[in-house]
């Protein structure tokens, strides 16, 4: 991995991705021939029915799963494995998070791993909580949250290691409409203020057109992409305006047309 | 003028003035054993049986043998015993338990042998040792570890195995290493089965040190109570027994107290989803 690289070179690159599921009836094929590029700084929305292979997508992109075909390249190398340049940001908060550790020790495990000093290790950690509106929660236990501050502070831990793509699998899927709201602003304010690259899978149409750039529409399983959209709303947006203009009535339209013509939609 | 009266403001004032809290619990927790002793003082105050003495003579005896010297040439070695008996258990137990738990195959091909040696009482073991490792120490040691070895092996593997697959893909993704998700995650994680482990090992392992001293020995606490009976000596013998359950339920208590403390976490996440299992 160079840092000069050819010039139009995507950071993340999902190349001819397939992922079959072995099985001794009847093998399911959960991707089949996917191919998608990111340029760095963008902020990319997935979206598909459920049940369509989204979340094998992300554990594939994050090197969770090994790919059956096809390769995931960030910035030119090939994605064999986790990664330190690639965070994620996990649906079950309550389960990601170790309840034996405090919330600071939990943002802090990817220093841990990279052997980062210990008073350093939680300076940067206080550092990653103030920027989700934590700072005062560093000493408490996860379950001592909240729902939607526990995934304020899985997306602490997230960008702690100052990664250069966030992935995020329906990561406010379980939280309540007005929390999700808020963790909305918040993930596009940490997007625009760190410059990183986020990958956001979602089954929520609305979620995708207000948080992204661009929204690939999957097709029902096996997944391949159905459509690429460039979301042309200003990049200032609030839960209000935004989602009154008419722009945006457009898009959500033509993305659940989208997925309505794939059979299965969710609302 | 008069302000209309508020009807739940009053009964308050009715109500009988509580203890203070922290001292309901002990209470209500000594209550049972007071009757109990109480009982057994009144039935056998009169009693010319001289296998079952009073209990006034039993706490004599009681008083004379364990607050002397017994205390040194008894207790003290068969506390030795059982502490690196279950040291041994909890250590080998653990490491084993980590590796068995974390390997399909491993496990698979362990199983077996496992559910045997489960299966088999500890105290058979007492004439094979003996045979094997002597009449020492060596022998009443190993007894113990033997025995509380397979509740803290199989809790840790079942706490291992049941760690959270969330949990791991998070370490993955945060690249900590194999040792490192051992100590960070696994370990912690499984700990609150380990401690069920070490609850049901501490009984055992008292169980099994007053047999194996029983057997063949010079000392120890079980070596007092049978050389007690066999010099006709029965209120001491009572006492020795009286000395026994006092010392398990206070070793019992010293575990809880100290998993309250270690396992907070645990109890934490407890309460706060809804108190699952």
């Amino acid at each position: 991995m160079t840092a000069a690289g050819p010039a139009h070179e995507p950071l993340l690159r999902v190349d001819g991705l397939r992922k079959v599921y072995p099985s001794a009836q009847r093998p399911v094929v959960a991707i089949d021939g996917l191919s998608f590029d990111v340029a760095a700084g963008e902020f990319v929305c997935v979206v598909g029915p459920s049940g369509g292979g989204k979340s094998t997508l992300l554990k594939v992109v994050s090197g969770l799963l090994p790919p059956t075909d096809g390769r995931v390249l960030l910035d030119g190398a090939s994605v064999t494995g986790p990664v330190p340049g690639l965070a994620v940001v996990f649906q079950e908060y309550g389960r990601s998070l170790y309840a034996w550790k405090t919330v600071r020790d939990n943002v802090a495990l990817p220093l841990l791993a990279r052997r980062v000093p210990r008073a350093e290790r939680h300076r940067r950690a206080q550092e990653a909580l103030a920027a989700v509106g934590l700072a005062d929660a560093g000493r408490a236990y996860p379950w001592q949250l909240s729902g939607g501050m526990q995934q304020r502070v899985a997306i602490a831990r997230a960008i702690v290691g100052e990664p250069r793509v966030l992935l995020m699998d329906e990561p406010f899927a379980a939280v309540d409409a007005q929390t999700r709201a808020d963790l909305e602003d918040l993930v596009r304010a940490i997007w625009r203020r760190l410059g990183i690259t986020v990958l956001f899978i979602t089954h929520d149409i609305d979620e995708s057109v207000y948080l992204g750039g661009r929204v690939l529409v999957l097709s029902r399983a096996p997944a391949t992409i159905r459509a690429d959209l460039t979301v042309d709303l200003p990049a200032e947006r609030d839960q209000l305006g935004t989602r009154a203009d008419a722009r945006f009535a457009a898009l959500r339209a033509e993305v659940f047309r989208l997925i309505a013509a794939e059979g299965t939609v969710r609302t | 003028m008069t302000r209309p009266v508020r009807v739940t403001r009053p009964a308050r004032l009715v109500r009988m003035p509580r203890p203070p809290r922290w001292a309901v619990r002990p209470l209500a927790a000594l209550g049972l054993p007071a009757l109990l002793v109480t009982v057994w003082w009144l039935a056998s105050a009169g009693s010319t049986n001289p296998f079952y003495p009073p209990l006034r003579t039993v706490l004599d005896a009681f008083g004379r043998v364990w607050l002397s010297e017994r205390f040194v040439l008894d207790v003290v070695p068969s506390l030795r015993r059982f502490a690196l008996g279950l040291l041994l258990a909890v250590v080998l137990g653990v490491a084993a338990g980590l590796l068995i738990g974390s390997s399909r195959v491993l496990r698979t091909l362990l199983e077996p042998a496992l559910a045997f040696f489960r299966a088999l009482p500890s105290p058979v073991l007492v004439p094979v040792l003996l045979v094997v490792v002597g009449v020492g120490d060596a022998m009443k040691v190993a007894v113990i570890a033997f025995g509380c070895l397979w509740p803290v092996l199989l809790n840790t593997v079942d706490g291992v195995r049941g760690t959270d697959e969330v949990q791991l893909d998070t370490a993955r993704v945060a690249g900590l290493s194999r040792l490192a998700t051992f100590r960070h995650l696994v370990l912690p994680a499984a700990s609150p089965q380990i401690a069920a482990g070490l609850r049901q090992a501490l009984g055992i392992g008292l169980i099994l040190m007053v047999i194996s001293e029983m057997v063949v020995s010079t000392d120890g606490l079980g070596h007092a109570v049978v050389r007690f009976q066999r010099s006709f000596a029965l209120p001491e013998m009572w006492s020795g027994m009286i000395f026994l359950g006092i010392l398990g339920f206070l070793l019992a208590k010293a575990l809880e107290v100290v998993e309250r403390r270690v396992l907070a976490w645990h109890h934490g996440l407890r309460r706060a989803t809804g108190a699952r299992p």
